[in-house]
């Protein structure tokens, strides 16, 4: 026993190390390239720079400013996002012909990025919270509709036999013994889900908002405050690992509770 | 009991097609089975077997002929009859307990249901796994569960389609005592699906054999020995010599003395 937790233990330690070791060599050689002026500090300020002005952007509440309006967007394009998205999906695992109506639509408009939508919505809807969010909700929608759509697809079909042997009725079918099976697919859509409504709400701030962490980002460019982008950018990226790796965590307990016998 | 018909198949044929071939999968079967009986089918697989009981659970449609339960011709599933599969087709995210009251009437009291929840863990000897996951049971408990799934909902004829195909000897024996004492309890009709000789002999009244592509009735075999049945009986012995006999009637006589 003791051995085996020290093991693992030092094994914790080890892959530490290794996820660590590569972000911090890269900093190392980033400080000492500004310092001996092999790389342009006003291009790409030090680390110990953007340091400061990450503590300088906490200390103005600036950035916290703008990330409690861009998760505010996020929350909700996500939560219609959510609902339609699993709605949606479960009717076209459900029922064939409501697949075979929807499906081209979906495959058409699926590959279309984000961004190129952008223009599109800010004419219909106008600069503002509407377009904003809606740009959120295509960012959200194809993966939860399209793991919700496999996840009910994926159902036992020796399930179904027997729901209708025993004469089980369709609500029993599509909620106890459909949708269960399909949880787990559901959350991973979820998950994918709130990363693209992540990239989707930088993506809509930096086109149509004057404010949220978005626009954060392009006013420091326009303000060629450097330093100020380059934290900016970070934290989006930290904030979308620390989402996903949250919501992985979320998953995993949900799965194990509800989801039981799938490894 | 008596001499009542519970079950009644007519001239029944069942056609798949494959293709744009036409394959005559049952040519023309006709058998009935008396309410308290225990009727074993037996036949190579192809012979149709599986696909049979599927027809009388309305899974599958009816090319020609017909099939009575209780003198009404089956056009969906019938509330008197149920069916324990091959695999244990347990939902893997309810307990036992809960997977015995899932098939249970929405319109059964809660009481009720308790009660017959309850009271066939214990038939089927499962008392202290109310609360266990089916992945936490072994092969031949997840069968048992089963088991007591479909006996919870009263049925009056059970099919039952290998059900104990897919377990070691230790416990498929194990389970046909069980599903023998159970029968003789409850007296449930039963119509098992199976290629083990001595399971048919060791369990049923009656054993239909049927012949292959397609599937006919070729012999319906009593078996009068009493119970419990002992398999090394000489007379358990001589019906399993004519089972064979029936099954490899064009195989030769060695191929017999193997299985024999």
């Amino acid at each position: 026993m003791g051995r085996e937790k020290k093991n693992s233990i030092r094994s914790r330690a080890v892959n530490f190390l290794l996820v660590i070791s590569l972000p911090a060599l890269l900093l190392i050689f980033w400080e000492i390239g500004v310092r001996n002026g092999s790389i342009n500090g006003n291009v790409i300020p030090a680390p110990s720079k953007l340091f400061d002005t990450f503590i300088e952007l906490i200390k103005k509440g600036k950035l916290q400013e703008g990330l409690l309006i861009s998760f505010q967007r996020v929350i909700q394009g996500f939560l219609i996002a959510s609902v339609a998205g699993v709605t949606l999906g479960f009717l076209m695992g459900i029922f064939a012909s409501f697949n075979r109506m929807l499906s081209s639509l979906v495959n058409i408009l699926r590959p279309i990025p984000v961004v190129a939508l952008i223009p599109i919505l800010i004419i219909i809807l106008g600069v503002g919270e509407s377009a904003n969010v809606s740009i959120i909700v295509v960012g959200a929608l194809w993966p939860i509709l399209l793991n919700t759509t496999a996840g009910v697809m994926s159902t036992d079909r020796k399930l179904l036999e027997l729901a209708y042997v025993y004469r089980l009725g369709k609500p029993k079918q599509y909620f106890k013994i459909i949708l269960p099976s399909a949880l787990y697919s559901i959350l991973t859509g979820l998950r994918l889900g709130v990363s693209g409504a992540w990239m989707s709400v930088v993506a809509a701030e930096m086109i149509g908002a004057t404010s949220g962490i978005g626009y954060l980002i392009m006013f420091s460019k326009s303000l060629a405050q450097a330093a100020n982008m380059y934290v900016l950018v970070l934290v989006v990226g930290i904030i979308g690992y620390l989402i996903d790796k949250l919501l992985l965590m979320l998953q995993n307990r949900i799965s194990k509770r509800f989801v039981a016998g799938r490894g | 009991m008596g001499n009542e018909t519970i079950l009644s198949i007519k001239e029944l044929k069942k056609d798949f097609r494959i293709g744009s071939e036409t394959v005559h999968v049952i040519g023309g079967i006709s058998f009935d089975v008396n309410k308290g009986e225990f009727i074993s089918i037996i036949g190579e697989s192809g012979c149709g077997k599986s696909t049979l009981l599927k027809m009388i659970t309305a899974l599958e449609s009816v090319t020609a002929g017909e099939i009575r339960i209780d003198g009404k011709t089956v056009t969906r599933p019938d509330e008197k009859c149920t069916m324990i599969f091959q695999e244990s087709r347990l939902l893997p995210w309810l307990s036992v307990e809960k997977n015995i009251a899932f098939t249970l009437p929405p319109d059964m009291s809660k009481e009720k249901k308790r009660e017959l929840v309850k009271s066939h863990i214990e038939l089927v000897g499962l008392s202290g796994f109310e609360k266990a996951l089916p992945s936490q049971l072994s092969g031949g408990m997840q069968q048992r569960v089963s088991i007591a799934r479909a006996l919870a909902t009263a049925p009056d004829l059970l099919l039952l389609d290998e059900p104990f195909g897919a377990l070691d000897a230790f416990t498929r024996i194990n389970l046909q005592d069980e599903i023998l004492k159970i029968w003789q309890k409850q007296k449930t009709t039963m119509l098992l699906v199976t290629h083990d000789i001595d399971e048919a002999i060791y369990l049923s009244d009656r054993i239909i054999v049927l012949s292959a592509k397609p599937g006919k009735v070729k012999a319906d075999i009593k078996v009068s020995l009493p119970r419990p049945r002992r398999r090394s009986d000489i007379e358990f012995l001589r019906i399993r010599r004519s089972v064979l006999l029936e099954l490899f009637e064009n195989g030769s006589q060695e191929d017999l003395e193997y299985y024999i």
